[in-house]
């Protein structure tokens, strides 16, 4: 396992599950999410200044020890989405970025278009670029040839907790794919994740599964299991699917009564 | 002089950096990054950068987020 590291444009990361930090009821029940997780990075938006808020997410995760992340969530158009990146560059000295670009509401679906669009622009910015995407393998490939160091397919819509709605999809990704695939959105519950890592998925990114369940702790400490699980499992290399049953037991030496 | 900050209409003082404003607004702390009339202005110029009425001008910082 020591040897089995996340790596991210050159940079390891210790734990294959990242955390979004949307959802929790409060800084201190999100800090033990992650401390239950073990992950080494977590996601933050970027908003306008708000005074009343109390406590500061960044003082918390630096607390945590954990790297900080920040995303375009609310962005539409590749414009905004540059713009958010270069604020959050500013802010967070950190040239890594989530890519969001959704369409609408309700489906909070990638718009393929503006995030193609925001994703060559950022990358030729000089950020390292991690694009929240559809699970289309086309437009996964498409991602990565504008040199994006990650590509993030969504499993189902964000928050739905569907699970992976398209297996297929996610290993097709997996197999073309030269950057680490990190799925990304609809998890529900420790199976999905599991499931994620079983399709060859590199690392899984997840919130609301942790920060909306009745137990955040100990809903990550289940997902950090899961991860751990479904990476062994694709590691190990599992039977394949038979039509009809195969005894384990031997045939030989059968006794006849 | 008027400007637009984060969505609202403020009064300031004629001359003020965008330095100031943000010191009084947010602290000027780590963390935080402005726009003003859509571009980004970078931390190192907050201190020369004069606002001007009329302005639009967008704090930001980070909360918590998926």
């Amino acid at each position: 396992m020591a040897d089995d590291v996340l790596v991210i444009a050159g940079e390891e990361l210790a734990s294959r599950l990242i955390m979004g930090t949307g959802g929790a009821p409060s800084l201190a029940v999100m800090a033990a999410a992650i401390e239950a997780s073990g992950t080494a990075m977590c996601t933050v938006s970027m908003r306008r200044v708000d005074t009343a808020t109390p406590g500061s997410v960044l003082d918390m995760l630096a607390g945590c020890g954990v790297r900080v992340l920040p995303n375009t969530a609310g962005c539409r158009t590749a414009h905004e989405a540059v713009l958010t990146a270069q604020l959050a560059r500013e802010a967070l000295e950190t040239d890594w970025i989530k890519l969001e670009v959704v369409a609408d509401d309700y489906t909070l679906l990638p718009d393929p278009v503006e995030l193609l669009d925001a994703a060559e622009r950022l990358v030729a910015d000089g950020f390292t670029v991690l694009p929240y995407t559809n699970d289309d393998p086309v437009l996964a490939r498409r991602l990565q040839q504008t040199g994006c160091a990650a590509v993030m397919p969504l499993g189902a819509p964000i928050g739905t907790g569907l699970g992976i709605r398209n297996s297929h999809n996610i290993e097709l990704i997996v197999a073309e794919a030269e950057v680490p695939v990190i799925l990304d959105a609809g998890i529900g519950t420790a199976s999905d994740a599991a499931l994620a890592m079983e399709l060859g998925c590199d690392a899984v990114l997840l919130a609301s599964a942790v920060t909306r369940s009745q137990d955040p702790a100990l809903m990550a400490a289940a997902m950090a299991a899961g991860v751990t699980a479904g990476r062994l499992a694709a590691r190990a290399g599992r039977i394949p699917r038979r039509h009809h049953a195969r005894g384990s037991s031997p045939t030989h030496g059968t006794a006849v009564f | 002089m008027t400007l637009t900050v984060n969505g609202k209409s403020m009064q300031v003082p004629a001359g003020t950096t965008l330095h100031q404003l943000i010191a009084d607004l947010a602290g000027a702390g780590r963390g935080t990054a402005a726009a003003v009339d859509g571009v980004v202005a970078p931390r190192s110029r907050w201190a020369e950068l004069e606002l001007h009425t009329g302005q639009h001008v967008e704090i930001l910082t980070a909360t918590q987020g998926g």
